[in-house]
């Protein structure tokens, strides 16, 4: 495996070592970094894992052995836009980015009682899915899904650590009065929430 | 040998405010020591922001703050200029203006020549002077590395003070300085900057707040800080807390020195970044689009940085073109807004 000793050298040195080091093998090769200091292992797993290199680690008496794979190169899509390609976790997640919309306080029409338990049990599954909605989107009553003491706001803000970005309409906080009861999320503006649908891969309705 | 020949960035691994204490151990310590209630002091530490204030009378309040750091550039006299420039920050970051100054000087005469010396204190004296504020005495004790910084006291009207804990929902934030100061002074230390780049790195350091808050003073702004050692998001994360908001950042939208984005991209950033982003990861939230090297550059320790502000939303334009107007300032920059608080203190878009 193509090896990268970064021993006896400071930060960010070790890290320019595994990046020009990722250059030298092809997409998908595995290289090997050696570090022999805790600060610098630290830096570089970070500084992996934003890149998309899957490090693994591992510690051979005083160094850590870090396996990272050179991530896949963009793809035609992602060539325009250099910004998703970048940010894929793992490099490896499914392609299609999607945004989940709550446009009430509940999932589909019919029975409002059955409508409260859905969302619930929709916010609880999308908790344990592997591919995550980029946004979730709460206007009009969905904003109610966010506000303090409710089951639905600690489920969006366990999905939010997840690297789910949670929008809440502010225009709807506002009419509503509940601006401060807000608990999760950025209180946004209709401008983003446009252009964050007329970007998205596809977009699920609630 | 003398100052001419003297590298003074060979004598330290961490230099400027990268060379500051995790800021999580800070406060953990701070947090021990007793309160202090005292009515005239405005400003005290548990806000975390830039100096201490103490009510004087109705007219007057002294800002009381220091700072001091090992080499952040190989020049003795530049050294000099920017740790003043670094320390007098604070007092504009309230709004106020330099009066006195004291040089703190910790420096080996057996390991360098005295003119460096000579040279680290005229830089800081020339700052001074051109602040308006008396340079009136000082300390010095045998320490190597060097480190060299100013304790300074300003003056401000107490009714007029600009602190980091009046941010308002619907503000703008307003950065004056671009970042990426600790990336381009690490990469000066291996070699791989370009000479124009850092000159233009070193000349914003040495680049006095003082312009910018006499923006902040005509336009009755009441929140700001100056970001420097725990990066941008560092200390706008202690704003957010200090004010009850949470703030949302344009990663897209934030002005950076030449080279510097390139730099951390290719893996050139230094151990303070990773640091100040482990101090703020469990307030922030990122947004899957961002690039990872500019969040890495939002949380770079920033040496003598610029002044991030609050300003209302009608005002913002206004503000900005004024700010661009002034030399040295022409990359300030709208990053972001003031949000109410919920339970992330800033979201990097």
């Amino acid at each position: 495996m193509y090896t990268i000793d970064t021993k006896g050298h400071l930060c960010p040195e070790p890290l320019i070592m595994a990046s020009n080091g990722l250059k030298e093998v092809k997409e998908g090769e595995k290289v090997l970094i050696i570090s022999d200091n805790e600060t610098s292992y630290q830096n570089l797993m970070s500084f992996l894992t934003d890149l998309g290199a899957n490090p693994v680690a591992s510690k051979k008496g005083y160094e850590y052995h870090i396996e990272a794979t050179k991530p896949a190169k963009s793809s035609p899509q992602a060539e325009n836009n250099p910004e998703q390609y970048c940010s894929v976790p793992g490099g490896a997640a499914p392609a299609t980015d999607y945004v989940v919309v709550a446009r009430s306080s509940r999932m589909g029409e019919g029975d409002p009682e059955l409508g409260d338990l859905l969302v619930r049990g929709y916010l609880n599954a999308l908790k344990g899915m592997d591919h995550l909605p980029t946004y979730i989107i709460m206007y009009n009553g969905g904003v109610k899904l966010s506000l303090e003491g409710t089951d639905t706001a600690l489920a969006l803000g366990e999905l939010e650590d997840k690297g789910v970005s949670i929008i809440v309409c502010g225009t709807c906080v506002d009419y509503y009065k509940v601006k401060d009861k807000v608990s999760v999320g950025r209180i946004s503006n209709m401008y983003q929430i446009a252009t964050i649908l007329a970007e998205a891969g596809h977009v699920v309705y609630l | 040998m003398d100052s001419e020949d003297f590298d003074l960035l060979s004598t330290v691994e961490y230099g400027g405010c990268s060379a500051k204490l995790p800021p999580g151990e800070l406060a953990g310590i701070l947090a021990k020591l007793p309160p202090i209630n005292d009515p005239n002091l405005l400003v005290d530490i548990e806000t975390h922001d830039d100096a201490g204030v103490y009510k004087l009378n109705d007219e007057t309040a002294l800002i009381f703050t220091t700072d001091f750091f090992p080499p952040i550039c190989s020049d003795p006299y530049e050294f000099g200029e920017i740790a003043a420039t670094n320390a007098l920050s604070d007092v504009y970051a309230m709004g106020g203006t330099p009066l006195l100054a004291l040089n703190l000087l910790m420096f080996s005469s057996a390991k360098m020549p005295l003119s460096v010396f000579e040279r680290i204190l005229r830089g800081g004296y020339d700052k001074v002077k051109e602040a308006g504020a008396l340079m009136v005495g000082g300390h010095t004790i045998e320490d190597h590395p060097p480190k060299y910084g100013l304790a300074v006291v300003g003056t401000i009207h107490p009714e007029k003070l600009i602190t980091n804990a009046a941010a308002q929902p619907g503000d703008i934030l307003i950065l004056t300085k671009p970042l990426g100061v600790g990336i381009l002074v690490a990469a000066q230390r291996l070699k791989i900057v370009r000479e124009e780049a850092y000159r233009e790195v070193l000349n914003q350091m040495k680049l006095l707040n003082k312009t910018a808050r006499d923006i902040m003073v005509k336009h009755g702004v009441k929140c700001a800080t100056d970001v420097t050692g725990f990066g941008l998001l560092g200390h706008a994360l202690k704003m957010a807390d200090a004010s009850g908001v949470s703030l949302a950042i344009k990663s897209r939208d934030l002005p950076v020195v030449s080279q510097a984005e390139q730099l951390a991209y290719d893996g050139c950033i230094p151990g303070a970044a990773f640091r100040n982003l482990n101090f703020v990861q469990p307030s922030l939230h990122v947004a899957q689009k961002v690039e990872p090297h500019l969040k890495m550059v939002a949380t770079d320790a920033q040496t003598s940085g610029g002044l991030l502000i609050c300003v209302p939303a009608e005002k913002a334009q206004r503000v900005l073109n004024e700010l661009k107007s002034l030399p040295g300032l022409q990359n300030s920059a709208i990053i972001g807004e003031v949000l109410p608080k919920t339970r992330k203190a800033i979201y990097l878009e």
